[in-house]
C-alpha cells in the first residue's frame, strides 16, 4: 500500500513534468494545426543548460531562472529562422523540417557534450528527505509537484484572464476570424511557440536532477509528448494536464509491476486512443 | 516487356557500378540493400502520399524472422528471407489497415506509436530477438537443390545475391508503379475526396500499397541481418524510421530511382564522413531542412535537371529516362 | 417510373438541420433542378446522394434499389456520377488521364491491377474517355495538364469527369459557377443534350438556365422543399417569388 502510494505521487511528479513538456505542443497545434518534431529537443537542452549552470556555479536556482528563459530564446530563434517558413507547407513538409532541426540540435548536444548522460544534482536545500508520520518522501520530488503545479496554475490562469490567452484560446479555436479581428496570426503563433519552448524547457530543467541529461532524452520526450496530447486532444490545454497525469502515474505505477511493459503500455494505449476516440478526452470536435 | 527491357540493363549497371566503384563490397552491398528499403518509403509517400514513421517495424521484423527461421526451423537463406517477406506483407497489412483509418497528423502518430510498440514488444521478447544485445549468429543456410548446394558464404557471392535481388525487386516496383493500381494511387493522393466520389475504394489502395512496401523492406531487412550476421535491436527504433524517411526524401520519391540515390547519399557519404566527423548526422538534418525548401524532388530532380541542361546544351537525341 | 426517389431524407451536422424531411422524386431522362438560395442544403442533398455524406434518417432508391447505406464507391458503379461545385480534379494529370481515372472507378477491381501496364487499362476505357472528350469539346486539349487549364475549362472538365463515368444519373453541382457569360451557353446546351441518354439532376443559381431548360424544378429553402413544378409553375409561384426571386439579387 505504502508503496502504491510512494508510486503514485512519483507518478504525479512524473505527470506534472509531462504537462509542462505537452502544453506548448498542444497549443501549437491548436493555433496552426502545426506539429512540432522539434519539441523534445527543447526538454532535451533545458536539461543540458541546467547542467551547464549547474556545474559552473553550483546553484540549481540559478539554472530554474535562467535556463527557461534561454529555451525560450531559443525556440522564437528557430521559429524564426527557420520553422516559420513551412508554415506554407503541407503537414508533412513541416513535420520534415522540424525533424531535421530535432536532429540537428541532437547532435549538437552530443558534439559539445558527449554521447554519454550527465548527472545533475539536486540542489542541496532540497536535497534528502520529507517525512510525514511513517510515510517518507525525496524533498526534491515533493517539490517539482508543488511547482509545476503552481507553473500549471499560472499557464492556466494566463490563458483564461488574459488578453493574451483569450488571443490564443480564440486562435485555436477559428485561426482565421481571430485573423480577420485584425490580430497578427503568425506573430501570435510566435510568441506562443516561444512559450511553449520555454515550459518544454522549464520541463527539463525539473527532470534534470531526476534523471540527468542525455542526448536521446529529447526523442524520448517528444513520443512522451504525443502520447499526453493524443490522451488528452490536440489543442486543449486541460487535456494537456489529464493527459500527462494519467500518462505519468501510468508509468510509474506500471513500473512496478511489469517495467519492461510501461513503454509498451502507453504507446497501446496512444494507439487505442486515436483509433477509438480520435479527439481524445478533452479535444474539440 | 519494352518496360522491362528499358530498365533492366539501367539496374545492372547500377549494380555493377556500385561493385566496381565503390571503395568496399560491403559498402556496395549496404546501398543496394538501402536502395531496396528506401524505395519501400517512396512507394508509400511518393505514390500514396502517407508519410509514414513505420518502416522500421518492416524493417526490423524482417531481420528477425529471416534470422529466427533459420535459427529454429533450420529453413536455407532464401525461404528465411520469403518468410521474412510473407511476415513483412501480412505485419504491413495491419498496421497500414489501422494507420490508415485515420488522417493527416493523427495517421503520422499512429505510425510513429506502432514503432515503438514494436520496439518494445521486441526488447521484451528478448529471449527470442535477444533484447539490447540483438540477435547474434545469424547463419546463412545453404541452399541444396538435388544435392546441389547453392551457398552465399563469400562477400562476392553474397553481393551477387543482393544485387540479383535489388535488380529483381526494382523490376517488380517499376511495373507495379507503371500499372493501373500506381496510376490510382497517384490520383488518390493528389485527390482523395474525388477519388473517393469517383467510386475508388482508396482504403484498400493504402492498404495494398503498405503490403508492396513492408514486404520488400522486410525482405531487404532479412537480407541485411544476414549481411551482418546479428540482427541488432536498434532495426527497430524510430531512428531507424527516421534515417529511411530521410533516405527516401534526400533522394525524391515519386521515382524509383531517387531510392538508390538517397541509399548512395546516406551510406557512401555516412561512411565518408563519419571516419573523420562522427556527428555528420547534424549536416543530415540540415540536408532533410534544404530538400524540403528548395528540391522538395530530391536529389534525382536534381540530376533530371543536369540531363535535360546537357541535352539540350549539346542537342544530342535526349537520353530521358522517366520514372 | 421514377430513376430517384428519396423518403423523408435528413441530414443534420450536430444540432443543425441542414435538410430536413427530403421527399424528392426523379423521372428518368428528364432535366431536374434544384434551386434555392445560398446554405439551403442543395450540396448537402447530393452529398447524401452520392454518399459522400452519411444521411441522418431517410431512405433513398436508385434505381429500385436501397442505396442509403451504401459507400460513395458503391453507387457510382451502380450508375450514379456528379461533379462538385467547387472543382476537384487530379490537378497534376492531363485531362486524358483524369477522364480515365473517371471511367475506371465504376469498375471495382480494374484500378487494382499492379501487374499489367496500364496501357492495357487504358484501352478498355477509351471509349467512355473519347465520348467525354468529344461531349465537353476537350478533343484537342486531351494532353494539357488538368492544373494549368483556365478556370472555366477546369469546369468544364468538372462535368467531364462524371460524364466519362458514362452514369444513368449525373448531378451537376453549379457548373457553371465562376464560369465567364461566354462559357455559359456551352454547358446550359450540354446538359440538355444529356437527357437524351441519361438523367440530369442540376443545381444552378442561374435563374435564366433553369427556367429556360429543365422539365421539373424543386425549389429548396432552409433545408425543406418550399415549392416542386413545371417551369411555368415556379416562375408564377407567389412563394417562389418571395423567398427567392423577388428582393436581391442572388448570386453566388
Ligand atoms: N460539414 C458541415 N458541417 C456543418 N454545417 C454544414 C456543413 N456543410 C454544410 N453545412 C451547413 O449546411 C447548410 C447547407 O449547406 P449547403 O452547402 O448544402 O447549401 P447550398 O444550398 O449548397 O448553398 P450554396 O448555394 O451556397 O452552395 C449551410 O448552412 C451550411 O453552413
Ligand atoms: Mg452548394
Amino acid at each position: 500500500m505504502e508503496l502504491f502510494f510512494f508510486q503514485l505521487l512519483n507518478g504525479l511528479g512524473l505527470g506534472v513534468i509531462y504537462f509542462l513538456l505537452s502544453v506548448g505542443l498542444t497549443i501549437t497545434f491548436g493555433l496552426l494545426n502545426f506539429v512540432n518534431f522539434a519539441h523534445g529537443a527543447f526538454y532535451m537542452v533545458g536539461a543540458y543548460v541546467t547542467f551547464v549552470i549547474v556545474s559552473l556555479t553550483g546553484n540549481f536556482w540559478l539554472a530554474l531562472l535562467i535556463a527557461p528563459l534561454v529555451i525560450g530564446t531559443l525556440a522564437i530563434a528557430l521559429e524564426q529562422s527557420v520553422v516559420k517558413f513551412s508554415y506554407v507547407l503541407e503537414h508533412k513538409y513541416q513535420i520534415l523540417v522540424t525533424l531535421g532541426v530535432a536532429l540537428m540540435l541532437q547532435e549538437l548536444v552530443i558534439m559539445i557534450w558527449g554521447p554519454i548522460g550527465k548527472n545533475v544534482s539536486p540542489p542541496s536545500s532540497l536535497a534528502g528527505i520529507i517525512e510525514i508520520g511513517d510515510f517518507i518522501y525525496p524533498k526534491y520530488r515533493a517539490f517539482v509537484i508543488a511547482f509545476s503545479a503552481l507553473i500549471a496554475i499560472v499557464v492556466w490562469w494566463g490563458l483564461e484572464k488574459t488578453k493574451f490567452g483569450a488571443l490564443v484560446r480564440a486562435g485555436s479555436e477559428n485561426a482565421q476570424m481571430v485573423g480577420l479581428l485584425g490580430v497578427n496570426i503568425t506573430r501570435l503563433f510566435s510568441i506562443t511557440f516561444g512559450l511553449g519552448g520555454l515550459l518544454a524547457g522549464l520541463a527539463g530543467v525539473l527532470a534534470a536532477p531526476l534523471r540527468g541529461a542525455d542526448p536521446f532524452m529529447g526523442v524520448e520526450a517528444l513520443g512522451i509528448a504525443f502520447i499526453v496530447v493524443v490522451i488528452g486532444g490536440m489543442g486543449s490545454f486541460l487535456g494537456a494536464l489529464v493527459g500527462g497525469l494519467v500518462v505519468g502515474v501510468m508509468q510509474s505505477v506500471m513500473s512496478s509491476v511489469w517495467p519492461e511493459g510501461a513503454s509498451l503500455m502507453v504507446y497501446a494505449a496512444m494507439a487505442a486512443v486515436i483509433l477509438s476516440r480520435p479527439r481524445g478526452l478533452f479535444g474539440r470536435a | 516487356m519494352s518496360l522491362e527491357l528499358k530498365h533492366c540493363p539501367i539496374l545492372i549497371a547500377i549494380a555493377l557500378a556500385a561493385f566496381l566503384v565503390l571503395p568496399s563490397i560491403s559498402l556496395a552491398t549496404e546501398v543496394l540493400i538501402f536502395a531496396i528499403i528506401a524505395l519501400g518509403c517512396s512507394i508509400l509517400l511518393g505514390y500514396a502520399g502517407l508519410l509514414s514513421f513505420g518502416q522500421a517495424i518492416f524493417f526490423g521484423l524482417g531481420a528477425y524472422v529471416a534470422s529466427l527461421s533459420q535459427i529454429h526451423l533450420g529453413v536455407n537463406f532464401l525461404v528465411g528471407l520469403l518468410i521474412a517477406t510473407a511476415a513483412g506483407a501480412t505485419v504491413a497489412a495491419l498496421v497500414g489497415a489501422l494507420a490508415i483509418r485515420r488522417q493527416g497528423i493523427y495517421f503520422v502518430m499512429l505510425t510513429l506509436a506502432f514503432t515503438q510498440l514494436a520496439f518494445f514488444v521486441s526488447y521484451t521478447l528478448d529471449e527470442w530477438t535477444g533484447g539490447d544485445n540483438g540477435l547474434l549468429d545469424v547463419p546463412r543456410n545453404s541452399v541444396d537443390i538435388f544435392g546441389f548446394e547453392i551457398a552465399i558464404d563469400s562477400s562476392e557471392k553474397f553481393y551477387a545475391f543482393v544485387a540479383i535481388s535489388f535488380v529483381l525487386i526494382f523490376l517488380g516496383m517499376i511495373r507495379i508503379t507503371h500499372s493501373q493500381f500506381g496510376r490510382t494511387l497517384l490520383a488518390i493522393k493528389q485527390n482523395e475526396e474525388r477519388a473517393t466520389a469517383l467510386g475508388y475504394s482508396v482504403k484498400w489502395y493504402k492498404v495494398l500499397a503498405f503490403i508492396f512496401s513492408g514486404s520488400i523492406t522486410a525482405y531487404a531487412g532479412g537480407m541485411y541481418a544476414l549481411f551482418l550476421n546479428f540482427a541488432p535491436l536498434s532495426n527497430v527504433e524510430l531512428i531507424m524510421s527516421e534515417h529511411i524517411l530521410i533516405m527516401a526524401i534526400i533522394g525524391g520519391t515519386g521515382n524509383v530511382y531517387g531510392a538508390v540515390l538517397g541509399s548512395l547519399f546516406l551510406v557512401v557519404v555516412g561512411d565518408m564522413l563519419s571516419a573523420f566527423w562522427e556527428r555528420w548526422l547534424f549536416l543530415l538534418g540540415g540536408i532533410l531542412i534544404l530538400t524540403v525548401f528548395y528540391m522538395r524532388g530530391g536529389l534525382i530532380s536534381g540530376l533530371y535537371g543536369v540531363f535535360e541542361f546537357l541535352s539540350q546544351k549539346f542537342g544530342s537525341a535526349s537520353t530521358q529516362k522517366e520514372s | 417510373m421514377s430513376i430517384l426517389t428519396t423518403n423523408r431524407l435528413t441530414k443534420s451536422y450536430g444540432e443543425f438541420k441542414a435538410v430536413t424531411d427530403v421527399n424528392l422524386d426523379v423521372q428518368p431522362n428528364t432535366l431536374h433542378a434544384v434551386i434555392g438560395p445560398n446554405g439551403a442544403g442543395k450540396t448537402t442533398l447530393f452529398h447524401c446522394l452520392t454518399g459522400v455524406q452519411r444521411l441522418t434518417s431517410g431512405r433513398i432508391l436508385f434505381d429500385n434499389k436501397e442505396i442509403s447505406k451504401l459507400g460513395p464507391e458503391k453507387r457510382s458503379s451502380l450508375g450514379m456520377s456528379r461533379s462538385f461545385q467547387v472543382t476537384s480534379l487530379f490537378l497534376e494529370m492531363t485531362v486524358r488521364e483524369n477522364l480515365q481515372i473517371a471511367a475506371l472507378g465504376v469498375s471495382s477491381i480494374d484500378g487494382f491491377r499492379f501487374w499489367s501496364s496500364s496501357a492495357s487499362t487504358v484501352k478498355k476505357t477509351a471509349a467512355a474517355v473519347d465520348y467525354a472528350l468529344e461531349t465537353t469539346g476537350f478533343e484537342n486539349r486531351a494532353e494539357t495538364i488538368a492544373g494549368d487549364l483556365s478556370h472555366g475549362q477546369q469546369r468544364m472538365l468538372e462535368v467531364g469527369m462524371a460524364l466519362a463515368q458514362q452514369p444513368k444519373l449525373i448531378l451537376l453541382d453549379e457548373p457553371t459557377s465562376g464560369m465567364g457569360v461566354d462559357d455559359i451557353p456551352m454547358i446550359s446546351d450540354l446538359v440538355r443534350r444529356l437527357t437524351k441518354d441519361i438523367t440530369v439532376l442540376l443545381i444552378e443559381h442561374n435563374m435564366g438556365i433553369v427556367l429556360e431548360i429543365s422539365d421539373k424544378i424543386t425549389v429548396m429553402q432552409l433545408g425543406q422543399i418550399l415549392v416542386e413544378g413545371t417551369p411555368n409553375q415556379i416562375k408564377n409561384d407567389q412563394r417562389v417569388r418571395e423567398a427567392y426571386l423577388g428582393g436581391e439579387t442572388e448570386d453566388a
